[in-house]
């Protein structure tokens, strides 16, 4: 167990800056999920805590100590990255007791440690097998097997399930919450899949171009969301952002206008497609509909911004339909024209067409 | 455009059955999904349309003309794959235009139709740059584009969309479906993603081990499937299955499951007492609250709109879908209600769906 702490961290590569000014702390027992869309420095994180990577700038501390002069091997952290390599010649026990062979551990006390592990991971019928006979998700539960069984202080994962078929990653997203669960290993998960960001971590950190944009709990995060980017990055699908000129207590969208009292100049109002209602309030065209089983998403139009909307399976609207939306008494989101959170408001319900943009 | 017929199609390699006895009509326009696990067959089919495999026995026919005989470049097909191949060194407009200058349409014509196109497909801004260096999803409406604009029968995508992050997969999903209403244009989509199925289909078929286990709407199949790999395939969270047997009390049908017992409904295919079913009822379906199964909580997952919660129910575990708004611990008992409208039920031997 270990607490976890990088105070203005900066890593950079040539012209491009990884990680630009990173502070965060991650608590004994706790897991953090690194969100965000690729490139945005979520492994050069990972790769800075591991000591794979040195900073160029600011500091990592690992239960309050400094480990800048710690080599990866000093630090007591193991890591699991996308594409796990496995020793294909090795049956699963020994794939697994290896980091502790390494160590010159007793032989009865690795045995205990590895049966400890697989159960844990459920996975005791891969122990005499050899991996090209895993399925990808034994492969992924005897890569992560592997990492844990030393026990370190520190657990790095990075976009473990990303290979796997949505079915598997399903299964995958709850073995591993349990696990967590169980064990209150400290971990820090990076990933773009917001699904398993909220499903997995105790906070999600939002990072964005090597800097923190959020670090929330999963319900805040969701709920409100700092930045455009944390805003759209989260919901399936995501949050819609309708561009506004705010004015005298009114959002002014291209075609429609709703009041949104306190805010003024350009931005956006931010809209989840649940909090939309259909068949009520201002006209609006259905443009698609896409089924998925226990709900529909349905795009509309209104005025000339295009809006995604969940439904319920009964919806029985088509393209080409006419239908209204209302927003009221929902929560909206005001962000400013900097992408930042400026205010949540609760709505009217849309009360005036044809309004413009500035 | 066209209609496709599949009749009694099959494909051997060696002793292996990779398309067995697969029977289907594509009608004119619609857009139907090949889904299901890899090695299913559904890819082995696609090809055989495609005229890039040729059938062990079995017809294929194109507005009811048999294709056995002609070879794929003459089948008016267009196809795009999962790794799209573009020609990086060439603009946007030579990629959109390759197709019309092989066939050596004139110079205007194929000026017009690759404008018209690159309209539809909002790449009037990008014509002039590289392929190389356009983005994944530009590049994917390249190929997309190329393909439609040499005006195929038949469109086949073999998962198109896989190499794409999620959230710009959705969109292009979205686009992809739009242009295909807007064109009426007939195809054909592979894919092992039923959330991918679902949300572009008019039909869906779904196959397992060369077989078609069912062929149906998208809501069809989501809320009637013929039998549990069907239900456990289609839908996420996954529906739960619970082993119970036919009983009856005050002389109604019931099922008596894992410490309880809920009435059946309606169900005059319900079979003996004693029949042994396997119960299956999706994560929204699960009432919490008040009824007659004890539950406690194991896992709680936050999913934005929705939780999912992990329920033991004696030594079974099933999963529901509540609101966000629900404040559950670890730990806690809770009642649960299975609603008989939301029950499906399989005959535990063979997997068929009971025909309620």
């Amino acid at each position: 167990m270990a607490e976890i702490a990088l105070r203005d961290v900066a890593k950079r590569y040539g012209r491009i800056e990884a990680v630009r000014g990173l502070s965060f702390d991650v608590r004994s027992g706790e897991l953090v999920c690194l969100l965000g869309p690729p490139g945005m420095g979520k492994t050069t994180t990972l790769r800075l805590i591991a000591g794979l990577e040195r900073p160029d700038r600011g500091e990592i501390l690992i239960d309050g100590q400094s480990v800048a002069g710690q080599e990866p091997g000093q630090r007591d952290i193991a890591m699991v990255f996308e594409d796990l390599a496995l020793y294909p010649h090795m049956e699963g026990f020994d794939n697994i007791a290896h980091p502790l062979r390494l160590r010159r551990m007793p032989i009865e006390e690795i045995r205990r440690k590895v049966d400890h592990v697989a159960d844990l991971l459920g996975i005791p019928h891969l122990l005499e097998r050899l991996p090209h006979t895993f399925s990808g998700g034994e492969q992924q539960r005897v890569a992560i097997a592997r990492a844990i069984v030393r026990e370190p202080k520190i657990l790095l994962l990075d976009q473990p399930l990303s290979n796997l078929d949505a079915k598997v990653r399903e299964v995958m997203i709850g073995e591993l919450r349990h696990l967590q669960q169980r064990t209150r290993q400290t971990t820090i998960y990076a990933t773009h899949d917001y699904e398993e960001a909220m499903a997995l971590g105790d906070r999600i950190l939002v990072l964005r171009e090597g800097t923190a944009d959020q670090i929330g709990t999963p319900e805040e995060v969701y709920a409100r969301p700092a930045t455009t980017l944390a805003a759209t990055i989260t919901g399936s699908p995501p949050m819609n952002l309708i561009p506004c000129r705010f004015s005298g207590g009114l959002a002014m969208a291209d075609g429609f206008t709703i009041s949104a009292p306190g805010a003024e100049g350009e931005g956006f109002l931010g809209i989840r497609p649940e909090e939309v209602r259909l068949g009520e309030g201002i006209p609006a065209v259905v443009d698609l509909v896409q089924p998925l089983g226990r709900k529909k998403i349905v795009e509309v139009t209104v005025g000339r911004v295009r809006l995604k909307v969940t439904a319920g399976p009964e919806f029985a609207g088509q393209r080409g339909d006419t239908t209204a939306v209302a927003f009221g008494p929902s929560i909206v989101r005001i962000y400013g024209a900097d992408g930042r959170l400026s205010a949540t408001r609760a709505t009217g319900p849309p009360f005036q067409r044809g309004g413009t943009m500035g | 455009m066209a209609t496709i017929a599949l009749r009694r199609l099959v494909k051997r390699f060696g002793s292996t059955v990779a398309v067995d006895d697969v029977s289907l009509d594509i009608p004119h326009g619609k857009l139907v999904c090949l889904l299901g696990p890899s090695g299913c067959g559904k890819t082995t089919t696609l090809r055989m349309i495609a005229g890039l495999e040729q059938p062990t026995s079995g017809e294929i026919l194109f507005d009811g003309a048999p294709v056995s005989n002609v070879p794929p470049q003459r089948r008016g097909i267009g196809m795009v794959f999962q790794n799209y191949a573009l020609f990086t060194h060439m603009t946007t407009y030579d990629n959109l235009a390759f197709g019309l200058r092989i066939r050596g349409e004139p110079r205007e014509t194929v000026d017009g139709e690759v404008r018209r196109m690159a309209e539809v497909l909002e790449l009037t801004a990008v014509l002039d740059h590289p392929a190389a260096r356009l983005d994944l999803s530009t590049m994917q409406r390249v190929a997309l584009g190329r393909t439609l604009i040499t005006r195929p029968r038949v469109l086949l995508l073999d998962e198109p969309l896989n190499n794409i992050r999620p959230g710009l997969r959705e969109m292009l999903r979205a686009e992809l479906r739009r242009l295909q209403l807007d064109l009426n244009q007939t195809a054909v989509y592979v894919t092992h993603d039923q959330e991918e199925a679902l949300s572009l289909a008019d039909q869906v078929i779904i196959m397992a081990r060369g077989k078609v286990e069912q062929i149906g709407s998208p809501d069809g199949v989501y809320r009637r499937p013929r039998n549990r790999f069907v239900a456990a395939f289609v839908g996420s969270p996954t529906m739960n299955f619970l082993p119970c047997e036919v009983t009856s009390r005050d002389g109604e049908p019931h099922l008596a499951g894992p410490g309880f017992v809920i009435p059946a409904g309606r169900r005059p295919d319900l079979g003996p007492r004693g029949r042994l079913i396997v119960l299956g009822i999706r994560p929204e379906g699960v009432r919490l609250g008040e009824g007659p199964v004890s539950a406690v909580v194991m896992l709680i997952q936050p999913a934005g709109a929705d939780q999912i919660i992990e329920l033991a129910v004696g030594d079974h575990r099933l999963r529901a879908l509540i609101r966000p708004s629900l404040r559950l611990t670890i730990g806690q008992q809770v009642a649960l209600d299975f609603p008989s409208d939301e029950l499906h039920l399989f005959d535990a031997a063979t997997g068929e769906a009971l025909d309620g």
